[in-house]
């Protein structure tokens, strides 16, 4: 095997379940989760030598699956499955009791395409608010906006109760993985 | 624990849930890459002679081929030299539900440009692209009442439309024409409805703008300026519901751009 394949095999496998599951919440649905990262996985792949600032791939290659899923979005017939019904949820262990996890994939496709895509980006591909823009190729600040306003959207949805402000400053938010470790 | 982080911690848990830890199969994501390299080299071929033989022929801000609708109006330095004709658009009329067999115009292979119109009858008007199995290849209509618009037919490599299947109560028109028909775009565009523009640009900001009700979705064959990253056809710039505006990369063409509108857009490059 070449380097660049040796390479590109230790990233996918370091990034892949990460991936998959951004995919899954993107598209409702699990093997077509796995599809979407495959092909992201394989344009990233022939990008490859023109990645020259390796450290950026994680955003890199999150742009691809959100750009693959998109695709997919567009196709009527296939946008209808993302209402399918997600394997096996159900309130399990671990639960605070306060989220109803199986309301959660519903509440999420009622958000807008860009709230979605960037809470799912933040939470479940532990992207920072940086990488979050640069793969989508918005500002920061729009990161910021659109996350607070999918938290508030899905503590609605899923009657949570608030635990500050509808919309807090953006510039004071930070979700996810970067509450305790700040920007990566 | 405040309420973000439970939420946070839920959607981890859920998507875990959903999909477990999956193992890659590296090897048949490079099988796929090696693939995806012969279709891309085999679309911007065609692409590519396309944009070369409608550069030979020497337009500047009108219209090309023959919509049988006021297409997109586009401005831009003028290109000039021998022409290349492009082969004759085939047209298909009727009345009611249908299936026509129907040919295109640079061959079973290459990508074509496909405008549908009907007469305004209320009703669904849907229009699939159906391969010679009748397997569908893509939905290209599906809304009720009138339409008039351009789509790309067969954008990739081994999509090969034999037949389409009709479903409107009224009369339709559809119309086959060679991508090399499609409007020249260098600077700015405005049009309405599904259109597609041909662009041999360089890579830069390409500022859009949409009023409209329904999905907006701008596709294009160049590589998006972004790395690579969705580098080949089916790269979407913009995909929003209604009103949009805002400016996104382009890659550098020679390329097709399709925009899906059920209202009015403008495009300007913006460098």
């Amino acid at each position: 095997m070449s380097s660049r394949e040796d390479e590109f095999s230790e990233f996918v496998r370091g990034a892949y379940p990460r991936l998959v599951r951004t995919a899954y919440l993107l598209c409702g649905n699990a093997a077509q989760a796995e599809d979407l990262v495959q092909e992201a996985l394989a344009r990233t792949y022939l990008a490859w030598p023109r990645i020259r600032d390796k450290s950026a791939l994680d955003a890199y290659v999150h742009r691809a699956v959100v750009n693959q899923t998109k695709s997919w979005w567009r196709r009527p017939a296939r946008r209808e499955r993302f209402v399918d019904p997600p394997e096996q949820v159900s309130a399990g262990p671990g639960l605070t009791g306060i989220v109803d996890r199986s309301a959660l994939l519903p509440a999420l496709k009622a958000l807008s395409v860009g709230q979605r895509t960037t809470v799912v980006l933040r939470y479940v591909g532990d992207l920072t608010e940086a990488q979050t823009a640069q793969a989508l190729g918005i500002s920061v600040g729009t990161v910021k906006s659109q996350t607070s306003r999918a938290l508030v959207a899905l503590r609605v949805s899923l009657g949570v109760e608030m635990s500050g402000p509808e919309v807090e400053p953006a510039s004071d938010r930070s979700p996810g993985t970067a509450d305790q470790g700040g920007e990566r | 624990m405040s309420s973000d982080d439970t939420i946070s911690d839920e959607l981890r848990r859920l998507a875990l849930q959903g999909v477990g830890s999956p193992v890659p199969d590296t090897e048949r994501i490079l099988r796929r890459a090696r693939h995806l390299r012969t279709r891309r080299a085999a679309t911007g071929a065609i692409v590519a002679v396309c944009v070369a033989a409608v550069v030979g022929v020497g337009l500047s801000g009108r219209t090309v081929g023959a919509h049988p609708r006021p297409g997109p109006i586009a401005t831009g330095p003028t290109p000039s030299d021998t022409p290349t004709p492009a082969p004759k658009p085939l047209t298909y009329k009727g009345r009611g539900d249908a299936v026509l067999n129907i040919a295109k115009p640079d061959g079973l292979d290459a990508p074509a440009l496909i405008t549908i119109s009907g007469d305004g009858s209320s009703g669904n008007f849907a229009v699939t692209s159906l391969d010679s199995s009748l397997r569908m290849v893509d939905r290209l209509v599906n809304t009720i009442g009138a339409y008039s618009g351009t789509r790309v037919l067969d954008p990739l490599q081994g999509q090969q439309t034999a037949r389409l299947k009709i479903e409107y109560p009224g009369t339709w028109t559809v119309v086959i024409h060679s991508i090399r028909t499609a409007t020249p775009f260098s600077t700015t565009a405005a049009g309405t409805g599904d259109s597609v523009l041909l662009y041999a640009g360089d890579a830069g900001s390409l500022a859009v703008t949409n009023r409209g009700s329904s999905n907006f979705a701008v596709t294009t064959s160049a590589d998006n300026g972004v790395g690579g990253v969705g580098a080949g056809w089916e790269t979407v710039l913009v995909n929003e519901t209604g009103d949009y505006t805002g400016t996104v990369a382009l890659g550098a063409g020679p390329a097709l751009i399709e925009i899906q509108s059920d209202g009015t857009w403008t495009l300007k490059f913006t460098g």
